[in-house]
């Protein structure tokens, strides 16, 4: 059932929404050296989307076999994770902090909503917090995608995130951008990475088969995902 | 009128059966490159305070040539920046041509000609399937060359990109939604031509 709220909202943004875009120049905020890395709003499950399937041609009958479909495999997909013991979000805010940390930045955490669905309205005053900058980060989708049906078309990992850097002591927006690990559609400027080839499955079945690949695959979206973020504030 | 019409159709099916030219072939070693760019031939970037503006440099056999003194050719164009009071967005974005695909870099010279902020490798990344640079604007440079990277020529990229897509067909009163997905790995390899749309455009959220 994520699938079905990550696939309505990915329609609307590769369709109607150009997201902003604000890079990070290093070399005029050279004073950026604490970054204070809000906790990480994170969807309460993973997805396993199937963008083009059978059910969308029938109506709502289609729609509520397609979602009841969608929801066991995203039930699959939390087992096999579970099992695996594979954290996305850990290995995601441990990735970006180690990425942070080679990059000359101090990361510190502070704490906000983990179950927010956007960037904060407000950030804390800048005496709250002994950061220079507040990064917010809005992972809105995980899990695995596949275009279509078929062995053409197999399911692959997935992640999206939207990124904001605030600086403190102002408010203003140091960076502002969005990353895609295998975009479903192409969104105008949004990062877009590459999934890596090793974790494919032609059908849901044979990533049931391989719990342990499936769960790396998801492991590997997340922390490459995490790694590309922390470029943005080379 | 039916003659007016058949041409329209023939019109319409050419401009949906023409394949897109092929990228352009070009003999770096042919040509005469000095190892200064010609800041003369610079033409103004657009901008718009309210919104995005596009310019497109395209990098083939017209292009200028340069050498960087060590054999390394580059084909470039160059361009005059907006001078505004405050920074501004400079997208760069080499889409792919063909299999190929611009192994671009940015140069930033202030007005005497001197190199001020030059992009390296790593400033390029995808964005949808064009390889791209995001920076912002500094007030002290003036001029933009937009150049093909000799270190990276020849290089290969190998990109999975997933696609999605629905048409609604009608039969009558009824219609019905049919959705295909895809899947495709495109090998790209990087060259001395193509083109680079550069965006300028107002930074959001500046205060």
């Amino acid at each position: 059932m994520y699938a079905s709220a990550a696939l309505a909202a990915l329609f609307c943004l590769g369709a109607c929404t150009q997201v902003p875009l604000v890079p990070y120049d290093r070399s005029v905020e050279q004073d950026n050296k604490n970054i204070g890395l809000l906790t990480v709003a994170w969807p309460s499950g993973p997805s396993s989307v199937l963008a083009a399937n059978v059910g969308q041609s029938f109506g709502l009958v289609g729609a509520l076999v397609n979602g009841a479909i969608e929801q066991n495999r995203e039930n699959d997909l939390t087992h096999m994770l579970t099992e695996q013991q594979v954290d996305a979000n850990a290995i995601f805010v441990s990735s970006l902090t180690a990425e942070l940390q080679k990059e000359g930045y101090a990361v510190t955490p502070v704490a906000a909503n983990v179950k927010r669905s956007d960037f904060l309205k407000g950030y804390p005053v800048a005496s709250a917090n002994p950061v220079d900058s507040y990064l917010d980060i809005v992972v809105t989708n995980y899990g695995y995608a596949a275009a279509g049906m078929g062995n053409a078309a197999p399911y692959r990992p997935w992640l999206q995130a939207k990124v904001k850097l605030i600086k403190a002591s102002t408010g203003s927006v140091l960076m502002e951008d969005m990353i895609s690990y295998n975009s479903l559609f192409t969104i105008k400027n949004v990062v877009t990475l590459s999934p890596d080839p090793a974790y494919a499955f032609p059908a849901w079945t044979d990533a049931n088969a391989d719990a342990k690949k499936t769960a790396d695959g998801v492991a590997a979206a997340a922390a490459q995902s995490a790694a590309a973020i922390a470029d943005l504030a080379k | 009128m039916k003659a007016r019409a058949a041409a329209l159709l023939c019109a319409l099916c050419l401009c949906a059966c023409a394949t897109p030219p092929p990228p352009p072939a070009v003999d770096l070693a042919s040509l005469t490159c000095p190892t200064t760019p010609k800041l003369g031939d610079a033409a103004p970037l657009a901008f718009d305070p309210q919104k995005p503006k596009e310019t497109i440099a395209i990098l083939d056999g017209h292009a200028g040539c340069m050498d960087d003194g060590h054999g390394g050719r580059s084909l470039y164009r160059v361009f005059t920046l907006p001078h505004t009071g405050a920074p501004y967005l400079l997208l760069l974005s080499a889409p792919p041509w063909g299999s190929t695909l611009l192994a671009p870099q940015a140069i930033f010279l202030n007005d005497a000609g001197a190199v001020k902020r030059q992009s390296n490798r790593t400033d390029f990344i995808f964005r949808g399937d064009a390889l791209s640079a995001a920076l912002r604007s500094h007030p002290d440079e003036t001029y933009l060359i937009v150049a093909s990277d000799p270190a990276a020529l020849g290089q290969a990229v190998a990109r999975i990109d997933q696609s999605f897509s629905g048409q609604m067909y009608s039969a009558g009163t009824a219609f019905v939604n049919v959705y295909t997905g895809l899947d495709v790995t495109k090998n790209l390899v990087l060259t001395p031509a193509g083109t680079l749309t550069i965006t300028t455009a107002p930074l959001e959220g500046q205060k």
